[in-house]
């Protein structure tokens, strides 16, 4: 059952507004070493897709940077692996105004392939999925479209990209856009699957008639007209959407759990990422360090209580840490405290200084900032 | 071929390691983990690297699959060339003469062709099994300043030691006048680190010498160098003044990963700037310190689960450390697991080791290393004394 991969990129559908003026949603660092695309990407990887093309759009370069050779991935591969499909833009330019035109750059793209299944993927939200299955029960189910989605517990006071009514989990019942999920209903994961003839076929009438929006205008819309049969693909393991900073920051402290860890990291399906040749994170005699999770080439000789720790992060002697997100390259000097924030790459604070945020709106300091 | 090579190197990675026991039982020397997330032979690979040398055969023989695999195309270390990189070189049957490598020399000589390919100026001979840094092409540029056609690397070593290793004497330009294994009476302190920079004419002919003398043993030490000393060839000494530890035996491989953790920082003080030590990678999520865990004076690798207390220790990869579990001292290989309450000070454990509930691995007053193997299990409650292997 051969799949083409297909990562839409980042733009739409939002994310913590502080962490992505400067990159994509898909290059947002999260969880200790990866950045958000990772995820998405070792799922179809895992799943035996071996061609994968990643749109990509301006602001770009932290993404292409991140992809290098697709190397870490296994996917720079002479027969497929990863292709960056760039803008495409008759005669117009600026940026996409959705995800059907981002799909409509990617045609030349999928018209080359010969597989027969597409999965559409959005980078986020995060999840550790087998694909595979979700294309057997695709191609089982005889629909156009099957899209993977979660049941939410609780009402999310959030609003969710695509929320889903279905009485049984496996038949839709109706779709809304943007809304706030309650308690029973579903929300989309952002994976979609299609016959590639026909989403070519798709895509190419609504972008002749002047759609721009791919849930709105291809599926809303085909579903409500009945011009779409979907199906749903009920996925029953934690999946994290990093939809605001809060939201960002707890879903970071809370791979703390192991419950958590072992959905999202299994061995048999592992999370790649950048390779970055860090040495182990070295531990001082007196430095205190609980409840935290630490990625390689940390030095730590103060205090770091319920935090994440990116890759090469100095916590200097006497400086305390709690309950924070600190990307990777930061630096807290001597004495300094940091408390309930999220710290962007390269921060430094200064020796003495405090930094302390609330547990429902943590502080944000900004890329390479120093205080 | 129109393309050709200034220099190239020839890692000798074929050793048993016998001295290293349980630890070797199932693969190569130079692929025994070291440091957290390193093996044995990144070091000398990344040196390669670092000091712009990219094209390496690596000699193997005994227990290679491992080895191999660790290899692979040589990507993690940039020596994934076209023209170039890391090349595995086993022992092969030709048409006459089929041997496994029968010594060190023996071992390149059989590999002699493919030195040619590369028509390189000079042959690097590197032991696979050494932790240091260094930038090659200083020797390099060393060896040519000197006009020399063999120079061999060494290093100054206490006098106690120079009995146990292979002595160079030197006059005041630093040119070899004599080498000796293992002397009774040392005439020096500099000591050869089985490390030497040929003119690719002069190794063509006196490895091919050497395999016409029956009597030889085939090793670079105690025969090619005698051999180039004895025709009053050009041989000189470039004394390394930097961290260079030989760990072919268990305490020398435990106080190598112990000097990982002194504050002065030996392997990197007067290492060479930007030398990175590169590693194959496994996909391991960061590790977790539970808030049970107590940590101190460690160095910790991704992908580990600690919820027990850690001091002046070395974590690899993939370890998972009870509750009230107390690892002191030690060095814990890739995947092992420390189950609850156990206790392990100055021990080396294997790959994979499994270690039960309550477990005691060494400790006591005495000072000598315990040590478990790869993939062994330690049952519940179980005693390793001080010392002792398994």
């Amino acid at each position: 059952m051969k799949a083409v991969g297909l990562i839409f990129s980042g733009a739409y559908g939002g994310g913590p507004e502080e962490l992505i003026r400067d990159r994509s949603a898909g290059s947002l660092p999260f969880g200790g070493r990866y950045r958000q695309i990772d995820f998405v990407l070792s799922n179809m990887v895992n799943s035996g897709i071996g061609d994968v093309g990643v749109i990509t759009k301006y602001k770009d370069q932290s993404l292409m940077e991140h992809l290098g050779t697709c190397q870490d991935w296994d996917l720079n591969r002479k027969r497929g692996g990863l292709m960056l499909i760039p803008p495409f833009s008759p005669g117009l330019s600026g940026e996409y105004r959705g995800k059907l035109e981002e799909l409509r750059a990617a045609i030349p793209y999928l018209e080359r392939q010969s597989a027969e299944w597409v999965v559409l993927a959005d980078t986020a939200p995060l999840l550790n999925i087998d694909l595979r299955r979700v294309i057997a029960a695709h191609a089982a189910s005889g629909k156009e479209m099957t899209m993977v989605a979660v049941e939410a517990e609780e009402d999310d006071p959030l609003l969710s990209e695509l929320v889903i009514d279905s009485p049984d989990g496996q038949r839709i019942g109706g779709l809304w856009l943007r809304y706030a999920a309650a308690r029973g209903k579903y929300t989309s994961c952002g994976i979609f699957v299609m016959r590639r003839e026909g989403l070519i076929a798709s895509v190419n009438a609504l972008s002749a008639r002047g759609f721009t929006h791919f849930e709105r205008d291809l599926i809303q819309r085909g579903f409500n007209r009945g011009t779409l049969s979907v199906g749903l693909y009920r996925f029953d393991r934690p999946v994290l959407k990093n939809r605001t900073l809060a939201e960002y920051y707890r879903n970071n402290l809370l791979l703390r759990e192991e419950a958590i860890r072992d959905a999202l990291f299994r061995p048999e399906a592992p999370i790649y990422t950048t390779v970055r040749d860090e040495v182990p994170s070295y531990y001082g005699s007196g430095s205190s360090v609980s409840g935290c999770l630490i990625a390689d080439g940390c030095f730590i000789e103060g205090r770091a209580e319920n935090s994440v720790l990116f890759r090469g992060v100095t916590i200097g002697k006497g400086a305390t840490v709690k309950n924070a997100v600190i990307m990777s390259g930061s630096v807290i000097g001597e004495g300094a405290a940091v408390e309930n924030a999220v710290l962007d790459k390269g921060v430094s604070v200064s020796a003495g200084r405090r930094i302390v945020g609330a547990p429902q709106s943590p502080a944000v300091l900004r890329k390479r900032e120093a205080v | 071929m129109f393309r050709r090579k200034e220099c190239i190197a020839m890692l000798l990675a074929g050793g048993q390691g016998s001295r290293l026991h349980v630890l070797t039982e199932r693969t190569a020397k130079p692929a025994v983990p070291f440091g957290g997330k390193y093996r044995i032979i990144d070091f000398s690979l990344s040196n390669c690297v670092n000091s712009g040398i990219d094209t390496v055969g690596i000699l193997t023989q005994y227990q290679p699959l491992e080895l191999n695999d660790y290899i692979g195309n040589g990507q993690p270390w940039d020596l994934n060339r076209n023209f170039g990189g890391a090349h595995i070189l086993p022992p092969y049957t030709k048409s006459e003469n089929n041997m496994w490598y029968k010594g060190t020399a023996n071992a390149v000589y059989q590999n002699l062709s493919f030195i040619e390919r590369y028509s390189p100026d000079h042959v690097l001979v590197l032991s696979g099994d050494h932790i240091y840094k260094m930038d090659y092409s200083r020797m390099l540029a060393f060896h040519r300043e000197k006009g020399a056609e063999c120079t061999l690397s060494v290093h100054l070593v206490p006098e106690d030691d120079a009995p146990r290793m292979g002595i160079v004497g030197v006059d005041g330009s630093m040119r070899v006048t004599d080498f000796e294994e293992k002397p009774l009476k040392p005439r020096s302190c500099l000591a050869s680190m089985g490390l030497y920079i040929f003119n690719r004419e002069t190794l063509v002919r006196y490895l091919t010498e050497d395999e016409k003398n029956p009597a030889s043993r085939n090793d670079f030490g105690r025969d090619i160098i005698p051999a180039l000393l004895a025709d009053g060839r050009a041989v000189y000494a470039y004394s390394f003044g930097g961290y260079w530890r030989d760990v072919g035996t268990l305490r020398s491989l435990w106080q190598a990963n112990m000097d990982l953790l002194d504050p002065a920082d030996p392997l990197n003080r007067n290492a060479p700037p930007g030398f990175r030590v590169y590693a194959r990678n496994d996909a391991q999520p960061p590790s977790v310190i539970a808030s049970c865990a107590s940590v101190g004076h460690s160095y910790i690798a991704e992908g580990c689960v600690i919820r027990g207390k850690i001091a002046g220790s070395v974590v690899s990869t993939g370890c998972r450390i009870g509750a009230g579990a107390s690892v002191r001292d030690s060095v814990i290989m890739p995947g092992s697991t420390i189950g609850e309450g156990a206790e392990v000070c100055r021990a080396i454990l294997g790959e994979g080791s499994e270690i039960g509930a309550g477990a005691l691995i060494g400790g006591g007053p005495e000072r000598s290393i315990s040590v478990v193997g790869g993939g062994k299990r330690i049952g519940e409650g179980q005693i390793v004394p001080a010392g002792k292997i398994c």
